[in-house]
């Protein structure tokens, strides 16, 4: 599409320049909160407590003695953060940053691919295979049974069942729970299947491949854009999830729960001037969970953007 | 900036951060011993661990800190450097693993039985004395407690080495003898304390008091000196009575200063329990007020009282008079009620509930209060902070006068003093004004808030003889005199600070002292007696308050939720105005003898085999 | 001839049986432990009580075989319940009646590529990157530090703007919601329609009114009635905003639920609220059912039907 300046007609209409004017202010509104907590971030605590919304500036008590020399301390604070970030266990013990770095590497990127590849998988079938293998429309029956049959486990019920399968606070078996085939990029990796032709495949059913070759080395290699796309939007979503971590895996913090519980931190004292309960060392550590997904995304903002859309991806 | 730079911005900001990780790597802190949350790691070396026997501390990472127990520990090694408590090993090193989420009462519980990351001796934050024991996961300390460790000077006894065991030579008192009575009483368990099911455990010792600390107002001496503000008849110009103690609050807010702040979210739990049990004990009297704990005693309601009780629960006291557990003055109109478990719901009824509840009406005001407490962030470490750096006028910061808090607070608060600050500010603790009606009319008192803290011995330690030789060198008067130098907070053991001990305290750990020391302040502690001798009811029982919260029936809604927070939220400028007349009528609604009769009822029934 | 062609596709039909087999085996265990048994065991949870003696659930006796729905039922119809409703009702509306259809016209204009449209979509499009936890934080110590600074205190804990405020925090979020999607969908319209309504010289607002949201119907009927299941159970940004500490005004029933489940509420372990909330989740899994259909049965009758 073309892009459509103010010089046009159409975009001087009060309809345009209304919601035009609605969005300027939202980004503007947005990047201000945003700039205002990295700026707020390197301040001092005292610095915050008398001086909230401004550049950091020199505070002098009623005698005229400087308390606060008015200076960033970008790394004071987030040095602070790396060392006193941490998140309780099930026993109360506490687990620092590095731990919960490795949690949420294992976290994001182990069950963002399983969150990917089991609708990939059998979206695959459905699209594929339904016309020949009559029963692969069960598929379709689960998905219509799981988008329109008003029932969901209740947190209760699924704390209970992660208990008695055992997957209850195991990083590592818990990921069965991911595994579902017929989850949110179902219809989205339908759509790129029912995209694709039939004709390399059975030019490869030819030359003697079976199925599976066909699967991962013909058909899945021409979706990797997507299957990127999808996937990094999961580590995405993951990275951020602190609740899931919270509520069933409590033995195995990641930094979204850690950032949490950080900043309900109410009675930890402080060291060296540094306090965890203040706000900028708590809005460092936003931060800090922040950056990896904000760069990453910056990274691939325009694959991301570009091909994600509803019922059919660009490849 | 096209996309490429946008993508190196990106990437930059990531390294800028990773370089923060990495100066977060190099130095440990220095003042460890403040970290709340955090956990250093052990400093014990594998080679100390195979040369000396490693005893392990558990220290509630709380506002006492772990400072004290390093210097004790260092005394420690060195007194016993040449003993061999283990095959092959000589000496022993002491290893302090301070924690706070991770010592609560299940994660002690778990770590002793499961034998993971248990420690020898916990230094905990709860009153665990009477459950560790009938579970078996205390040690029975009764021998060691009653030994003779200390010289008439109630320092550490010589010592000799008789066939490896360490004997005391001119020992002539204990640990016991150097408790106080309450503490005693609270800690010494018998057999109906030690009852299992068929099983009776062995009477005696199986906790020690830890910490006992006083909460109440803090206030700042030096600002009331200079504002001519001691100008009462209470001890050293304090607020005598409550009306003098509401225009102390009312001049306060008139120099436009702001009256007091306290930890708002944090302090409800805490420090509301300590003000309703001082003020309670103080107006009803100790013993009167220990009977919403024991059901065990005699209370007389007045005529008035009985009037209101009848009011409420018509026919309630003439049935009590008919089964013998009340009796009828005609002269006064008063009914003396013999107070057990069954009977215990009018208790709620106590003049001094009610006077609680007025008294607090008028404190929780937004008049009197520091107005940032509002915020629903605001916890202690602001008060403190607030409170602190109030007095040099940063910012448009109003100087407050008081803070409410704990004995350990300023300990707690140490980085926000100016380095030469610390100790030399003057901040005391006022003790409650007297009321009309207490019952003794001069009393003027301050809280016990923990009701008392436990430390005790791990029923699975391998070294216990280390275990005796660190709890009788720990309550020496030199220990305990380095816990009160280190902390500013004071012990509930026999121990005196020299003159030139309590000189180096600061101002107000000399404050503290002189209170739980000296009859130098003329302020009375009460302290509560051990929540082992609660009765078994009262801790089973889930509605709530008699004698602690005191929870209200609000437009006919149950209100759970304790009364400080309640007023707190509604502070009488929004649209929902709670008088105490309301929240009072609502309480006698809440605990209602109906609700009491089912709740005792089901407990009976569920401990029937019991 | 034909017998070995017949054997031939014999032969490949049973490899692409073994092969769907092979695949969707594990899927269908998956599901069928994960979402049927348990949904079962949430029912089955719905009749049980918590036994502490023996430390497991077991099954309500006769005469309290439906005590937890009664106590759903009884909380529902008290004033406490009643308050729940309608601030998850309340939170509701924000997001479906005020959000969604600006979310859409912002998705229009970005759409349209009016100046730049690059940098808002990016703009937009970062608190979904960044987290709602982080995003919900950064607003809450904004805020306070902004109503601090002008005198304003406790903005989040007073009843008169507790509400007010927080309901600015998500009309804020809801603006950007469903960016990507919503583009996504209106790319697809027929450029040759756009082209068409340009030379008839119609405004914007009626390319999107006529033209766009038509077209975008079936997306949107997505939307609304993953939005309207979420009626009962929204739990607004609560949690992550006071953690355990929401003001009483403002409390849903999905935030209720949730905390009953963390650590229990009114006194109750958490275990003993399992029963209660599976009971609960199930009620309002019916009770959603008309909702749902009345609204799919309203986007059908006011469905364009426009096809492309």
């Amino acid at each position: 599409m073309e892009k459509l300046s103010f010089k046009s007609k159409r975009a001087r209409s009060i309809f345009a320049i209304t919601v035009w004017t609605l969005i300027l202010t939202w980004c503007v509104l947005f990047l201000y909160v945003l700039a205002w907590g990295l700026m707020t971030s390197g301040k001092s605590d005292m610095q915050f407590t008398y001086n909230k919304l401004g550049f950091p500036k020199p505070i002098t008590n009623k005698w005229g003695v400087v308390r606060d020399p008015g200076k960033f301390q970008f790394l004071e604070n987030y040095a602070f953060v790396f060392e006193s970030m941490t998140a309780p266990d099930s026993h109360g013990a506490r687990v620092s940053f590095f731990p919960m770095l490795l949690n949420t590497l294992y976290y994001t990127l182990a069950y963002g691919l399983v969150a990917v590849v089991s609708p990939m998988l059998c979206s695959y079938i459905y699209a594929k295979y339904s016309k020949r293998v009559r029963w692969t429309k069960l598929v379709w029956v689960i998905m219509l049974v799981n988008m329109y049959v008003p029932l969901s486990a209740s947190l209760a019920a699924s704390i209970n069942l992660a208990m008695q399968l055992g997957t209850y606070n195991n990083i590592f078996t818990f990921i069965w729970t991911y595994c579902g085939g017929f989850g949110g990029c179902f219809l989205i990796y339908y759509a790129i299947w029912k995209g694709l032709s039939w004709d390399y495949a059975e030019a490869a059913i030819i030359d003697g491949a079976n199925h599976f070759t066909i699967l991962f080395r013909i058909m899945f290699p021409m979706t990797l854009t997507v299957f990127w796309v999808l996937y990094i939007t999961q580590i995405i979503a993951l990275w951020s999830d602190y609740q899931t971590p919270m509520v069933y895996l409590r033995d195995y913090p990641t930094l979204a729960y850690g950032v949490f519980v950080f900043n309900s931190t109410v009675n930890a004292a402080g060291a060296n001037g540094l306090d965890p309960t203040s706000v900028t060392i708590k809005l460092a550590a936003l931060f800090i969970v922040a950056t990896p997904m904000f760069t990453l995304f910056m990274i691939f903002k325009d694959k991301m953007m570009g091909s994600l859309t509803m019922g059919g991806l660009k490849g | 900036m096209n996309k490429k730079h946008i993508k190196l911005t990106a990437l930059l900001v990531c390294a800028a951060m990773a370089g923060s990780m990495l100066a977060a790597c190099g130095g440990g802190n220095e003042s460890s011993s403040d970290l709340g949350g955090l956990t250093p790691d052990s400093s014990i070396t594998d080679e100390q661990r195979e040369k000396h026997t490693v005893l392990s501390l558990g220290i509630f990472n709380g506002g006492v800190g772990y400072e004290w127990t390093k210097k004790v520990a260092a005394e420690f090694e060195k007194e016993f450097a040449e003993v061999s408590f283990e095959e092959g090993k000589t000496g022993v090193v002491v290893d302090i693993n301070p924690q706070k989420d991770a010592f609560s009462v299940d994660g002690m519980r778990s770590a002793i039985k499961q034998g993971i990351d248990a420690e020898d001796i916990y230094y905990s934050c709860y009153n665990v004395s009477k459950d560790f024991a009938r579970d078996g996961t205390s040690l029975n300390i009764t021998d060691w407690v009653t030994e003779d460790a200390y010289k008439a000077d109630r320092t550490f006894a010589d010592w000799e080495l008789v066939n490896g065991k360490v004997v005391y030579t001119n020992a002539t008192s204990s640990i016991q003898d150097k408790m106080y009575d309450v503490h005693k009483e609270g800690h010494y368990l018998d057999e109906s304390d030690l009852t299992v099911g068929a099983e009776v455990l062995p009477s005696g010792y199986y906790s020690l008091p830890f910490e006992d600390s006083l909460t109440g107002f803090v206030y700042d001496h030096d600002l009331f000196e200079e504002e001519g503000w001691l100008i009462y008849d209470g001890p050293n110009g304090l607020p005598k009575t409550e009306e003098d103690f509401f225009d102390l609050l009312d001049t306060i807010y008139d120099a436009n200063m702001i009256p007091f702040t306290y930890a708002a979210n944090d302090a409800y739990d805490y420090f509301s329990r300590g003000l309703t049990q001082a003020f309670l004990a103080q107006y009803e009297g100790y013993e009167n007020a220990e009977l919403d704990y024991t059901y065990d005693g005699e209370y007389v309601f007045d005529a008035d009282t009985a009037a209101i009780i009848n009011e409420n629960e018509e026919g309630a006291l003439s049935a009590l008079v008919d089964d013998g557990l009340a009796e009828f003055k005609p002269t006064d109109g008063s009914y003396k009620v013999t107070i057990t478990p069954e009977t215990a719901w009018v208790l709620i009824y106590q003049p001094g509930k009610a006077k609680y509840v007025e008294f607090m009406r008028r404190v929780i005001s937004t008049k009197y209060i520091d107005p940032a407490t509002i915020e629903g962030t605001y916890t202690f470490r602001d008060a403190q902070k607030n409170f602190v750096w109030s007095w040099e006028g940063l910012g448009n910061q109003k100087r407050i006068a008081m803070l409410y808090e704990g004995e350990w607070w300023e300990n707690e608060a140490r980085t926000f003093f100016a380095a030469a600050e610390y100790g030399q500010r003057d901040f005391r603790f006022m003790p409650l004004p007297t009321f009309e009606g207490q019952k003794n009319h001069d009393e003027q008192s301050i809280g016990n808030y923990s009701k008392g803290v436990d430390l005790f011995v791990s029923s699975k330690t391998k070294i216990p003889e280390v275990c005796r030789l660190w709890l009788q060198f720990a309550h020496s008067e030199e220990s305990l005199e380095t816990f009160t130098m280190q902390t500013g907070l004071t012990r509930f053991f026999d121990y005196d600070l020299s003159d030139a001990q309590y000189n180096q305290l600061t101002k107000f750990a000399q404050n503290v002292y002189d209170i739980k020391k000296t009859d130098k302040t003329g302020i009375v502690i009460h302290t509560a007696r051990h929540l082992t001798q609660n009765h078994e009811f009262y801790d089973a029982m889930k509605m709530g308050g008699f004698g602690s919260d005191l929870y209200s029936t609000i437009d006919g809604k149950e209100h759970k939720k304790m009364l400080v927070r309640t007023f707190f939220e509604n502070p009488g400028t929004t649209k929902v105005n709670i008088t105490s007349e309301q929240y009072i009528n609502g309480m006698y609604k809440y605990y209602t003898k109906a609700k009491w009769d089912l709740a005792y009822a089901t407990w009976q029934e569920n401990n029937a085999d019991a | 001839m034909k017998r070995t062609k017949l054997k031939g596709l014999q032969t490949q039909a049973k490899q692409e049986n073994i092969f769907c087999f092979c695949i969707l085996i594990f899927f269908f265990i998956q599901w069928g432990i994960f979402w049927l048994y348990a949904n079962l065991n949430s029912i089955r949870l719905a009749f049980s009580y918590f036994n502490t003696s023996v430390d497991e659930y077991l099954l309500l006796p006769a005469n309290r075989f439906f005590e937890n729905f009664a106590d759903f039922f009884s909380l529902l119809i008290t004033p406490r319940g009643g308050e729940f409703l309608l601030n998850g009702a309340y939170f509701h509306l924000i997001t479906s009646v005020v959000c969604l259809p600006i979310s859409y016209m912002v998705a229009f204009i970005i759409y349209k590529k009016l100046p730049f449209s690059g940098i808002f979509k990016v703009v937009l499009y970062l608190p979904a990157i960044l987290s709602g936890m982080v995003v919900i934080l950064l607003y809450r110590h904004y805020i306070t530090a902004l109503a601090t600074e002008n005198g304003f205190r406790g903005i989040f804990t007073d009843p008169s703007t507790s509400r007010w405020i927080v309901s600015l925090y998500v009309l804020f979020t809801g603006i950007p919601s469903g960016l990507l999607v919503n583009l996504g969908s209106m790319s697809r319209v027929p450029s040759e329609l756009i082209e068409y309504g340009e030379l008839e010289g119609i405004s914007l607002w009626k390319e999107f009114v006529l033209i766009t949201v038509p077209m975008i119907f079936p997306v949107l009927q997505v939307q609304c009635l993953g939005l309207f299941t979420g009626f009962f159970t929204t739990q607004g940004p609560l949690f992550t905003f006071y953690n355990r500490n929401a003001p009483d005004e403002l409390q849903t029933f999905g935030y209720y639920m949730f905390m009953a489940v963390y650590e229990g509420v009114d006194g109750m372990s958490k275990q003993d609220m399992y029963g209660f909330t599976s009971a609960a989740n199930l009620s309002i899994g019916l009770m959603s059912i008309p909702i749902v259909q009345g609204t799919k049965w309203l986007f059908d009758k006011f469905d364009p039907g426009a096809e492309f």
